[in-house]
């Protein structure tokens, strides 16, 4: 890299101490450059490459268009909406229900929880693809428990619960999306000081009032990291969706997969989308974010 | 993290098997790059006799040649649950001892990768009439003709005049559905019958976007409402209407039964060929309809890839699948051959719907639906967007 060899020139003319923190700076920065090329390559050339592109139609000429069309055309309104609206539920769902886990699991013994913990794990390393057909054997029109269900009960065929709608989806997102607000949450949980809620219980705090007053407070901020990353996540959601609904469900992710490999093969309306894509995430996140901050100014 | 499995896998699978072929070891006979051996440009081995062979003399000289091919096959859109390409590619091996490596992609998407990569990466690939003709415009297909050219019909072949190039429809079929008996009571006789509560998320068909069959699917409910197949605006609007009413369970990028085998979805659209050939197979109690109320009919196109990494064995499966066996493999498996004189066996004609079904079938012009193609995916993706 070009950037080491001038402060490497520079540090000769300087003496002594200055000279080996500078060339201890270098050499840190010598062994950062893995990554840096590593994230240029891979995320900022892709990103900016994408980004340009999307300026241009097919016949490689200046154009707003892709941008006016993610905005008006219907379709591309119902994918935003959508995308917006699956996220914050599925983040909603995981978020909520990861906490409650966390609650439980950090009462538990120190055995229980490491194993419930690590058994948490275990979600997100399985592929998108395997989960949705793992829940379509469990849960499907004729999966084992819609079948129990209705034999156990006499139903007609005709009742069964719908793992191909909304509710279905965000269901089997948030097999994903519950561990891993468990994990964040559950360090969360181990930093909240037992002091303070025995000191407002002895105030004479009610439960609720010890929750709403002194836990949800000081959760809050780590609450709200974790549905950072549960809604970036979701965002993007795309193989569980894919292999359960095809094409049948309109989301943003949907709609760059089927623009870019699967089918219009429309790579600058592609592009535009995913910056689309990428400015709501970043939105979302910085909204988020913004709101942790000022939660923990005010707590302070 | 998982949403990104599926485009690595992708990736991966492309990877995985395009490289594979790209490095080939030129075989010491051939030119450096794979001229195609045929009569017209500078010919290396004495190809202008080729012409004059006939199916046999061919067959055996291509055979020889493509010794020297590695012994496998890449194809793009031959899926073995397609148009018996399972039976096909399993008797191809059988005689000459060539695997075959399929990845499955739509019509649209062979379209577009084929051009995007000058059509060097793939020897044969499977794609709708209009497409493959098309191939054959941009001259990314070969410009050879098998042996028993005149015995395919007009209109169901075509060699560009400018490029040379050749495309082909190898079978032809009718497009309808299957109905999972068990799991629908009644079963929908046509297209207007599918509107109805009763079939709420039931019903899966093809991405117009990515294959030829949901093209198909959109012209062939464009023709039993408007009487129409190239009005596609009503046809899209009628499929809009059935996503509203929450009947569609999934729309496929591209072909799978895994769903219709298990009871997920109960009726799925798709061409007579493959339909009665899943009734045979899956083991689910199942109809095949063919929609009383209009549907359509359209071969399914073949071609050699121009810069096909291996030239010769591409021939030779050519060869074998339109003037060998290939076409009473198809008909074997319900799919119509296209050379004159192949009939389906009586005994496999009797399993179709009565005659009476097939009264009102408009058999699709490829001119005609490569004109609208490109506005009917936009018309469809705009109607059933609303979800």
């Amino acid at each position: 890299m070009p950037d080491g060899k001038p402060t490497m020139a520079a540090s000769r003319q300087i003496r002594g101490p200055v000279r080996s923190f500078a060339r201890f700076i270098s050499l840190e920065f010598l062994l950062l450059i893995p990554f840096l090329v590593f994230l240029g390559l891979f995320e900022v050339y892709p990103i900016l490459n994408m980004a340009f592109r999307s300026l241009f139609d097919l016949e490689g000429n200046f154009t707003l268009q892709n941008y006016i069309n993610a905005f008006t055309k219907p379709q591309f309104q119902i994918a935003i909406r959508n995308s917006l609206l699956f996220a914050t539920a599925a983040s909603l769902v995981g978020g909520i229900g990861g906490t409650f886990v966390a609650a439980v699991a950090v009462r538990l013994p120190a055995r229980w929880r490491n194993l419930l913990l690590s058994l948490y794990a275990l979600p997100m390393t399985l592929s998108g693809l395997v989960v949705a057909f793992a829940f379509i054997v469990l849960l499907g029109r004729n999966g084992v428990l819609n079948l129990l269900v209705r034999r156990a009960f006499g139903l007609p065929p005709t009742v069964y619960f719908n793992l191909y709608d909304w509710p279905g989806i965000v269901m089997v997102y948030a097999f994903f999306q519950i561990p891993l607000m468990t994990l964040s949450m559950a360090a969360v949980f181990e930093n909240l000081d037992p002091n303070l809620v025995e000191a407002a219980r002895n105030l004479g705090a009610r439960p609720w009032q010890v929750w709403r007053h002194v836990v949800i407070p000081v959760l809050l901020p780590g609450f709200l990291a974790g549905m950072s990353i549960q809604f970036a996540g979701m965002m993007g959601a795309f193989g569980t969706v894919l292999a359960l609904v095809g094409m049948a469900k309109n989301l943003l992710s949907l709609q760059i997969y089927s623009h870019s490999s699967e089918s219009t093969y429309n790579l600058p309306q592609a592009g535009a989308l995913a910056v689309v894509l990428i400015a709501i995430t970043a939105a979302g996140l910085a909204l988020l974010g913004w709101s942790a901050r000022r939660l923990a100014r005010r707590g302070t | 993290m998982r949403k990104v499995w599926l485009p690595f896998l992708i990736v991966l699978l492309v990877s995985a098997c395009a490289p594979k072929v790209t490095p080939t070891p030129v075989p010491p006979t051939a030119p450096p790059t794979p001229v195609p051996p045929t009569a017209t440009p500078m010919p290396p081995t004495p190809t202008p006799t080729l012409e004059e062979m006939s199916y046999e003399e061919r067959v055996a000289f291509l055979a020889e040649k493509a010794k020297t091919e590695e012994g496998v096959i890449n194809s793009y859109g031959m899926p073995e649950i397609w148009a018996n390409y399972g039976g096909i590619f399993g008797e191809f091996q059988k005689r000459f001892g060539i695997v075959q490596q399929d990845i499955d992609m739509g019509s649209s998407v062979v379209l577009s990768r084929m051009t995007e990569e000058n059509a060097s990466k793939n020897d044969i690939a499977d794609l709708k009439p209009s497409f493959a003709a098309e191939l054959a415009k941009r001259g990314l297909t070969a410009d050879y003709r098998v042996s028993c050219w005149d015995q395919l019909p007009e209109g169901q072949k075509g060699q560009d005049p400018s490029t040379g190039s050749v495309w082909y429809a190898a079978y032809k079929g009718t497009l309808g559905w299957i109905v999972n008996t068990n799991l629908v009571k009644t079963v929908p006789r046509a297209w207007k019958d599918l509107e109805n509560p009763e079939y709420a998320n039931m019903i899966a068909y093809l991405d117009p976007r990515a294959t030829g069959t949901g093209v198909n699917t959109v012209e062939a409910a464009s023709y039993a409402v408007s009487g129409d197949p190239y009005n596609y605006q009503a046809g899209a609007e009628f499929l809009g209407r059935l996503h509203k009413m929450g009947l569609i369970a999934t729309v496929d990028p591209k072909v799978t039964v895994d769903k219709f085998q298990r009871g997920e979805v109960g009726i799925l659209i798709n061409f007579d060929y493959n339909l009665l050939k899943w009734k045979e197979e899956l083991g689910v109690p199942s109809e095949v309809v063919i929609p009383s109320d209009g549907t359509i009919a359209s071969g399914g196109g073949v071609v050699i890839a121009k810069n096909a990494p291996h030239p010769y064995t591409a021939r030779l499966f050519m060869e074998f699948l339109l003037c060998g066996d290939g076409q009473s493999l198809y008909a074997q498996a319900f799919v119509t051959p296209m050379r004159m004189g192949v009939e389906l066996p009586p005994e496999v004609a009797a399993k179709f719907p009565p005659k009476e079904a097939y009264a009102n079938v408009a058999l699709i012009d490829y001119t005609k639906d490569a004109a609208i193609s490109e506005d009917l995916k936009k018309a469809w993706a705009e109607a059933t967007g609303a979800q």
